[in-house]
């Protein structure tokens, strides 16, 4: 049985029935898909993730958050659109020294490319 | 040698007829204003309050990627001071009262006026009242062989070969003065007028007249315009084609605030209501361009100065914690206005003096070195604010490299496919030489000449750099929003190609999927989805990076929407020339997969939401 959590809002849904549905009600469906998942997210997408040094978890952020910021420079899309409330909190539960290490991250090589501003702006809005 | 001298000769002599045949076509005989730009061109329609925006923080313009003072636009508000100049010889100054609108810049030297605005901005030693000068004079139809010498070496730097010669004698220069007054008489009486303006323009300088007040005193009326459309008030927000909003607030003739809104399209903000999808056709969103030097300010009052605008200004921006931001426009290469290409910032603050850029070894391609050095965030020199306490500047490292080290480590044709680009030459030895000594720790230069040396691939120390390059900030945003936008061909044509070169020589990836999340804006992404059912086809224009495993792929959880499974054909692994991997602390996990730049994807099933990963799933096979 599929949790709360992973439940597909598209159950049962042609793809094409999926097209035809109104966008509003479209986006409502994914909203709360992606609620439900970072609600309900249990792991960063490392398992080493716990083992790690605060170092290490400074260049895992760095790492990982930079590739997917080129991501979306690279398809002309919004940047800062990866981080949102729904994900920091979510993150934020599960690291919770996140605020201090995003603080390192922003000073790191990478991420002078980066604006913090912008990145504290974005999550503290649902998107 | 002589066949080249017939073949130009040739080209100049059926240059010469054509200008005279375009200046016939054009009617040139029944409008002699070079630059025809009026309010008539104007979109007058009401789009917003005058008062909108008002209250808001507007950022500076050149935050946004640029070249040649085209700005790539994004949603938000921005915010441009230019140097803008006079148009229309024999008008009022601009005054508080005036409503201004936007129009495109047109009439038979619109391209001489533009190349002036355009290079204006690389060569900021020129002053801007010759600017000014030589404007004025284009207008007035003085021929390129009266200028003073100053005015002539203003025009070589700013102007091409083929305008310096529609300058000396191309299309007005071969119409004479009784024509010229033949045609005044068919003009209206505001035409009249600025004809007359630029004949006593033309006649001051004829008189060999050379000071700028004079010329001022004759170009600019004095006193305000009367007011003859007040329904058109300072502060008219006007529409533009791709749907963005500018306004502006002229101050005098020679300098105006150009604020600039841009309405988020994407997200489905639209003022109709409706959702602007066909950009996504091409995989990526296409914001709006904005060419600031084709842009002409253009006054209700039909006695006020038209006005244009020089490719850069000061930042603009009112926010008091954007200029607070280390990252603020001035830390981008902006300070002097020299080029307009927004370079990135570079790896890390340094307290390095600056370095006198070597000459090319002989033999070498010589690059033209046109604007002075870039100033870097930190740099210590005694005018820069960013460090007004003038800290040490500390002993550096071994395997520091000072900048005539890096223009002898950079081959020649990675400098001038970057050159090419839009960098210049000083931009390039700075941003490498902080890159090598801060971001990669000293190794850059080694690390690359030991791949140079033993690489089994066969690529040249060209195609190594751009690779390398390509996976740094130096020039992968700018370069692949050209090749999306399909446009800048001639900067983009030799850094693409070392880089599909590159790419050509390397072997395929042997894993038969790569992996690519991205996050499409929720109000377009049913759409999105809509462009990658069964069997359809899409061409992606840019580089795709991607990663050889999904989990490596979304290691943090970021917040995308979309992944795409890629059955790839031509993907390379560039961990050997990655900036992650060799300089990254820790290193990215290899592999880094690349796509070379125009690639097609057939869809090989409808896309699919997985609820585990929430994400909408995208299987595509690259068929080139």
């Amino acid at each position: 049985m599929q949790s709360e959590e992973n439940k597909n809002p598209f159950q049962g849904m042609s793809f094409e029935e999926i097209t035809r549905m109104p966008n509003e009600e479209f986006v409502k469906k994914m909203e709360l898909a992606k609620q439900n998942y970072f609600s309900g997210l249990k792991d960063l997408g490392d398992p080493e993730y716990g083992e790690y040094s605060p170092e290490q978890k400074i260049g895992f952020w760095e790492v990982s958050l930079n590739r997917q910021m080129r991501r979306q420079v690279e398809s002309g899309l919004d940047e800062y659109a990866i981080f949102n409330a729904d994900w920091y909190n979510a993150v934020k539960r599960l690291e919770p020294e996140f605020d201090s290490i995003m603080d390192q991250v922003f000073k790191r090589p990478a991420f002078t490319e980066w604006d913090k501003q912008e990145y504290l702006k974005r999550i503290r809005i649902r998107s | 040698m002589k066949r080249n001298r017939l073949i130009f000769f040739l080209c100049v002599l059926v240059s010469c007829n054509t200008v005279r045949n375009v200046a016939e076509v054009a009617g040139i005989s029944e409008s002699p204003s070079a630059i025809s730009t009026s309010f008539a061109d104007a979109d007058k329609a009401f789009v917003l309050n005058d008062t909108f925006a008002n209250s808001k923080s507007f950022r500076p313009l050149s935050v946004l990627p640029s070249a040649s003072g085209v700005y790539q636009l994004r949603p938000g508000f921005y915010e441009i001071v230019c140097k803008s100049y006079c148009l229309h010889a024999g008008t009022h100054a601009p005054s508080s009262g005036d409503g201004y609108l936007a129009a495109p810049l047109k009439g038979d030297r619109r391209d001489i006026i533009q190349s002036i605005l355009k290079n204006s901005a690389r060569y900021p030693a020129i002053k801007q009242q010759d600017v000014q000068m030589l404007i004025w004079l284009v207008l007035a139809h003085v021929n390129f062989k009266q200028l003073s010498t100053d005015l002539q070496i203003a025009s070589v730097q700013l102007l091409s070969a083929k305008e310096l010669f529609e300058l000396d004698g191309g299309v007005m220069g071969v119409i004479s003065d009784p024509t010229l007054m033949g045609m005044k008489v068919k003009l209206p009486p505001a035409a009249q007028d600025a004809l007359d303006a630029e004949n006593k323009v033309r006649e001051l300088y004829e008189q060999g007249v050379t000071s700028y007040q004079q010329y001022e005193s004759v170009a600019i009326l004095p006193g305000a315009a009367p007011v003859d459309q007040p329904e058109y008030k300072r502060g008219r927000w006007c529409v533009q084609p791709g749907g963005f909003y500018i306004r502006f607030f002229p101050n005098g003739y020679t300098s105006t605030r150009i604020q600039i809104y841009v309405p988020d399209l994407v997200s489905g903000a639209t003022n109709s209501g409706s959702y602007d999808v066909s950009p996504l056709k091409h995989f990526m969103i296409q914001w709006p361009a904005w060419d600031l030097t084709s842009t002409v300010a253009v006054p209700a009052n039909t006695t006020a100065q038209r006005l244009c605008m020089g490719a850069t200004g000061s930042s603009g921006g009112s926010s008091e914690s954007w200029w607070d931001d280390p990252r603020s426009s001035d830390d981008w290469g902006h300070r002097d206005g020299a080029g307009s290409f927004r370079f990135p910032p570079t790896p890390n603050p340094v307290h390095a003096p600056q370095v006198p850029v070597s000459p090319k070894p002989a033999g070498g391609v010589k690059i033209p070195d046109q604007n002075p050095p870039v100033k870097t965030p930190g740099d210590n020199t005694p005018d820069n604010p960013d460090n007004p306490g003038n800290t040490p500047t500390p002993s550096p490292k071994p395997g520091d490299v000072d900048t005539g080290e890096v223009r002898k480590q950079l081959p020649d044709c990675f400098m001038k496919a970057l050159v090419s680009f839009g960098l210049t030459q000083g931009q390039v030895l700075e941003w490498f030489k902080q890159y090598n000594n801060d971001r990669c720790s000293q190794q850059f230069f080694k690390l690359i000449q030991d791949y140079i040396k033993t690489n089994p691939h066969g690529l040249d120390d060209c195609n190594a750099y751009a690779i390398w390059g390509y996976t740094t900030n130096l020039f992968f945003r700018l370069l692949n929003q050209w090749l999306r936008d399909d446009i800048n061909q001639d900067q983009t044509k030799d850094l693409t190609q070392e880089i599909d070169q590159a790419l050509a020589k390397l072997p395929t990836y042997t894993g038969k999927y790569v992996y690519r999340g991205i996050i499409v804006p929720p109000a377009s992404l049913k759409n999105f989805l809509a462009l990658y059912t069964t069997g359809t086809f899409n061409v992606w224009n840019n580089f795709t990076s991607a990663g050889g495993t999904e989990s490596a792929s979304f290691a943090g959880r970021p917040d995308v929407n979309v992944v795409f499974i890629i059955e790839q054909k031509t993907g390379k692994d560039v961990s050997a020339l990655a900036d992650g991997i060799h300089c990254g602390m820790p290193p990215n996990t290899p592999p880094e997969i690349l796509i070379k730049s125009n690639s097609t994807f057939q869809s090989t099933e409808d896309p699919v939401f997985d609820p585990s990963i929430n994400k909408w799933v995208i299987h595509v096979k690259q068929i080139d």
